[in-house]
């Protein structure tokens, strides 16, 4: 009936650890006098029932061990306490607060905003059905001069090979390149990217249909689709559906924006039956095997296979294929490349505009980490100087038995407070800028999102939290080992380690990295005013371009001759430093080498305008104007082998690349460093056609006087719009284009500039943050000197003094720091000849000298006025 | 003097010692309390309240006899001290002031 058994074993070594020495012996006995009682009247079920839930109740501050359980069991109640204790610091000292916090709000945002687009550009292309079977297939094509051509797009050819030889795809798309679409747009038409693609596109890739049925396009030849951005831009407030461009075709469907969801970026997408080509395009790509004409294939792999097995297939099909019979003998090697890969993949040539290469990513990623490190420098140093501040604080909490563990969290509580206000900021910040910096960085722009997933918002939140305990863990741990005598007497010691040496530390470390950031940002500025200085190799200031359409451009010529403030003018067909017209083959008579170049039309006034640098002229009044004439430059007889003496006066022949005729050329002048595009790598060929008129030169450059600029402008537009009512007189500055062409260094030098301001302003808020602190641990000196006797001029001379010295030092630290960052990271980007500049470099020193040195005069000042008798009476 | 304060559990707990006479420890007390007023008390939550009144001065303690069924382990028998009894008397005099201060009309149902 009942069974006599033990209470349960566990509750009541539970209970024995729980509770207190003092009176475990009668609650013991006490509970187990219960059971026993309960087991005799109740059975022993309901006495174990009723003892486990005494032995709960037992959890009682009264009952438990207080003095080794108060940490864990307590944790909430303490860091209520130093929450509150940390909030009370924090109003004391606002400024010194708001400085930190800013400091550290500033770098979070540049970070967020860089971790917006690392995490875009990572999660491109990620929505496809079955992304990791879905790949595209690029072309590499190899010159015989072991150069060669990494490219997205592939030849024409390679469709039908593809989906004859490879049983393993699955299924696959094709994507054409098409023409610009003319939408009727005011004035102007406006003028859309497209591209062309069978019904499989639709398959292959998730983009979605946000209005009409995409495939509807497939219908007949005369339907496209449309982004949003196009429906939006072109028709808004209204359905796009049922609309036509110009040219008649109707749109059937809108598709949500590619941008920062693909590496793809198009505005209209056609039906491929319907781009047509002219019996001549097609013959002449029957023939060739080119890959540059905008044929991208992507292809779903079938499950079993693996990309082993597909490398492999195109591996023997790259054989197969270079043993044809092709235009030329041109070699190929064709790869796999997965789309979910090819934002931040290897670089290509003829990709989509939005795709951003590998050495972005790199890029990004160090500038990020090169920031949020010197805010976190810049952040422990403040929070060890507000450490610092509070020594004999922390000595007399430790003399009232504070423990260890109990300092640590205070110090934690108190960073990890300020790192998440810090975020606050940042967030808030990103929202307010975030608009702007879309603009100013339209370059990076297919990797920007505006909003914020809240996945990144949670990661960033935990960021912040380990930032700041990171940042707090230092001098916490140095305050905790601190014995409280030393810290309330703060007497100098002779380990290294003391009080006073650990500040002089954190001020001249502090010091260091704001030299070290305003050192970069000063001779990076110099190097950006190099580039934009550099020579082009012809003359470029104060000419202006503006383009003619629907009229004989002699007609508009002789009219510009008569104006007397028009220095010269020309027709071209490019813009010289920003752009070409076309590409050319080139074939040299002497051993049939053939070459691809750039080409731009020009007429031959391009010489008074431009007067571009020659290596050899025939004659140095111009070019006589025997047709046939071209100016090349070193590249272009170096690809032919022409040697530069015997350069003059040679023939080359033109091939037409549609008509496969070659007509020939005589070469006039040599031009010495004629840059083509601002910024190129190696200096490709390029070629300059004088002609009188060809129906791509559209172009007229002014050389003006320059003081009648804008009158000598209105006459032209006068005349512009007497031969031209209909199109808009936009007249620009060749140097306005040529700094705009440099696109995408452009945007990398913004962002720096950018990022380097954040961390100069951090920097310079790390200095205001330490004179700050300097400044009111020595109220009590500066009292004293006035009190015997000093001036203020005085006390200001000797604080200056030790300034002086720890910036000079600072900048013999600093300095040859940012020689070799600059040097090794900024200066290989930039292909024009640049130098670090030692006069940008003693201009960031003495910017910086006189900051600083202001801000603790400023601070000086204001102790060194008070009245002695109540700066030395008050702690 | 503040913390002299005698709440209404801590009451009757002292009432309770003062009515078990010498046999007042935890388990009688327990049982007391449940048995004179309905109540359920848990001997953690009548610890507390022992453990306040010996704070304050009211009530004293040693140890007792232990037996086979406490493991070996002593009791802990508690008595009011005079202390105590004064704050007692107090606390009743001051119910019942009130009380007779009470207009009996106000004490009829409605």
């Amino acid at each position: 009936m009942n069974q006599h058994s033990n209470p349960p074993k566990f509750w009541t070594r539970l209970f024995k650890r729980l509770c207190n020495e003092s009176f475990y012996e009668e609650l013991q006995g006490d509970l187990e006098e219960r059971y026993f009682m309960n087991q005799a009247s109740y059975g022993h079920k309901k006495a174990k029932s009723v003892y486990r839930k005494e032995v709960l109740k037992m959890v009682r501050p009264s009952v438990l061990k207080l003095k080794d359980r108060l940490p864990t069991l307590f944790q909430v109640s303490l860091f209520k306490i130093h929450f509150i204790l940390s909030l009370r610091n924090l109003k004391r000292n606002k400024v010194f607060s708001a400085v930190n916090i800013l400091g550290l709000g500033a770098a979070l945002s540049v970070c967020l905003f860089l971790v917006n687009m690392l995490y875009t550009g990572f999660t491109q292309d990620n929505q496809h059905p079955h992304r990791d079977r879905l790949y595209r297939i690029t072309t590499t094509q190899l010159y015989a001069s072991g150069g060669y051509l990494a490219s997205a797009s592939s030849p024409r050819q390679l469709e039908s090979i593809l989906l004859s030889s490879l049983p393993e795809i699955e299924m696959s798309a094709t994507i054409e390149n098409g023409p610009w679409i003319d939408f009727p747009f005011g004035n102007e038409p406006y003028k859309a990217q497209s591209i062309f693609v069978d019904s499989t596109f639709f398959r292959l890739f998730n983009f979605k249909t946000l209005e009409g049925n995409a495939f509807g396009i497939f219908d007949d030849l005369n339907s496209i689709a449309v982004t949003q951005e196009i429906a939006q831009k072109i028709f808004p407030n209204e359905s796009a559906i049922g609309k036509e461009t110009s040219n008649g075709a109707v749109i059937k469907a809108v598709i949500e924006n590619p941008l920062n969801i693909s590496h793809m970026d198009f505005q209209v997408i056609g039906n491929r039956g319907a781009n047509v080509l002219s019996e001549n395009k097609k013959k002449a790509e029957n023939e060739e095997w080119e890959i540059a004409n905008g044929h991208y294939y992507y292809i779903r792999l079938n499950e079993e296979v693996s990309r082993e097995q597909l490398d492999e297939k195109l591996e023997s099909l790259t054989l197969e294929v270079n043993k044809k019979p092709k235009a030329k003998d041109k070699t190929f090697f064709f790869e796999s490349q997965l789309v979910s890969g090819i934002t931040f993949g290897d670089f290509r040539w003829l990709d989509f505009n939005y795709t951003l290469s590998r050495d972005i990513l790199y890029k990004i990623i160090v500038l990020g980490v090169v920031m949020l490190m010197v805010a976190s420098f810049n952040y422990t140093n403040l929070s060890i100087a507000r450490a610092i501040q509070r020594t004999k604080e922390v000595g007399i909490r430790k003399i009232n038995g504070s423990s260890k563990h109990q300092i640590v969290s205070q110090f934690l509580v108190e960073t990890v407070l300020f790192s998440v206000l810090a975020m606050g900021i940042a967030f808030m910040s990103f929202h307010l800028i975030s608009s702007t910096f879309y603009t100013v960085l339209e370059e990076l722009s297919g990797l920007f999102t505006q909003s914020l997933s809240m996945e990144l918002i949670f990661w960033f939140f935990v960021l912040s939290i380990v930032i700041g305990l990171l940042a707090g863990l230092l001098p916490a741990l140095y305050f905790a080992k601190i014995s409280p005598l030393s810290a309330i007497n703060a007497r100098v010691k002779s380990r290294s380690l003391s009080v006073i040496n650990l500040r002089k530390f954190v001020t001249g470390f502090q010091l260091t990295i704001s030299m070290l950031c305003v050192l970069i940002m000063t001779i990076g500025s110099d190097l950006y005013k190099q580039v934009l200085s550099t020579d082009m190799g012809f003359h470029h200031k104060g000419l202006v371009t503006f383009k003619i359409s629907d009229v004989a451009p002699n007609l508009i010529q002789n009219e510009l001759a008569q104006i007397p403030t028009i220095k010269s003018h020309t027709l071209t067909g490019f813009v010289p430093g920003v752009d070409h017209d076309v590409l050319q083959r080139v074939v040299s008579t002497q051993n049939l080498d053939t070459i691809l170049t750039y080409k731009g039309f020009a007429s031959y006034d391009f010489d008074k305008v431009y007067q571009p640098k020659m290596l050899n002229t025939t004659s140095p009044q111009g070019f006589d104007p025997r047709p046939g004439q071209i100016l090349v430059n070193p590249s272009v007889l170096q690809q032919l082998q022409i040697p530069l003496d015997s350069a003059l006066g040679k023939t080359v022949m033109f091939v037409d690349l549609k008509s496969q005729s070659s007509e020939p050329r005589y070469i006039a002048g040599v031009m010495d460093h004629f840059v083509r595009n601002a910024i190129e790598l190696s200096p490709a060929p390029f070629i300059i056609e004088l002609i009188e008129e060809h129906p791509k030169m559209n172009i007229i450059t002014l050389a003006v006087d320059s003081e009648d600029l804008s009158a000598t402008l209105a006459q032209v537009e006068t005349i512009f719009q007497n031969y031209n009512p209909t199109g808009t007189f936009e007249p620009k500055f060749v140097d306005d284009q040529i700094e705009n062409s440099y696109t995408e260094f452009l945007g990398l030098l913004k962002a720096f500039g950018f990022i380097g301001v954040s961390i100069v302003f951090i920097s310079i808020l790390g200095q205001l943050g330490i004179a700050l602190y300097t400044v009111e641990t020595k109220v009590k000196e500066i009292g004293i000197r006035k009190v015997l006797g000093a001036a203020i001029p005085q006390i200001l001379k000797l604080f200056l003094k030790g300034t002086t010295l720890t910036l000079t030092l600072s900048f013999l630290i600093a300095a040859p720091i940012a020689f070799l960052l600059v040097g090794n990271v900024i200066l290989p980007i930039i292909t024009v000849d640049s130098y670090i500049s030692l006069f940008a470099t003693a201009k960031g020193f003495l910017g910086l000298s006189v900051l600083v040195m202001g801000i603790i005069v400023a601070q000086t000042w204001r102790t060194a006025r008070l009245n002695p008798s109540e700066s030395l009476r008050s702690e | 003097m503040k913390g002299t304060y005698l709440g209404e559990f801590q009451e009757i707990v002292l009432l309770t010692i003062l009515v078990l006479a010498e046999n007042a420890y935890g388990i009688t007390i327990q049982d007391e309390i449940g048995k004179r007023t309905g109540r359920e008390v848990s001997r953690g939550a009548l610890h507390t309240a022992l453990t306040r009144l010996d704070e304050k001065g009211y009530i004293s303690s040693e140890y007792g006899g232990a037996t086979a069924e406490r493991g070996g382990r002593r009791k802990r028998y508690y008595q009011v001290t005079n202390l105590g009894k004064s704050a007692l008397d107090e606390a009743k005099s001051v119910r019942d002031e009130l009380w007779s201060a009470v207009p009996k009309v106000s004490l009829q149902k409605s």
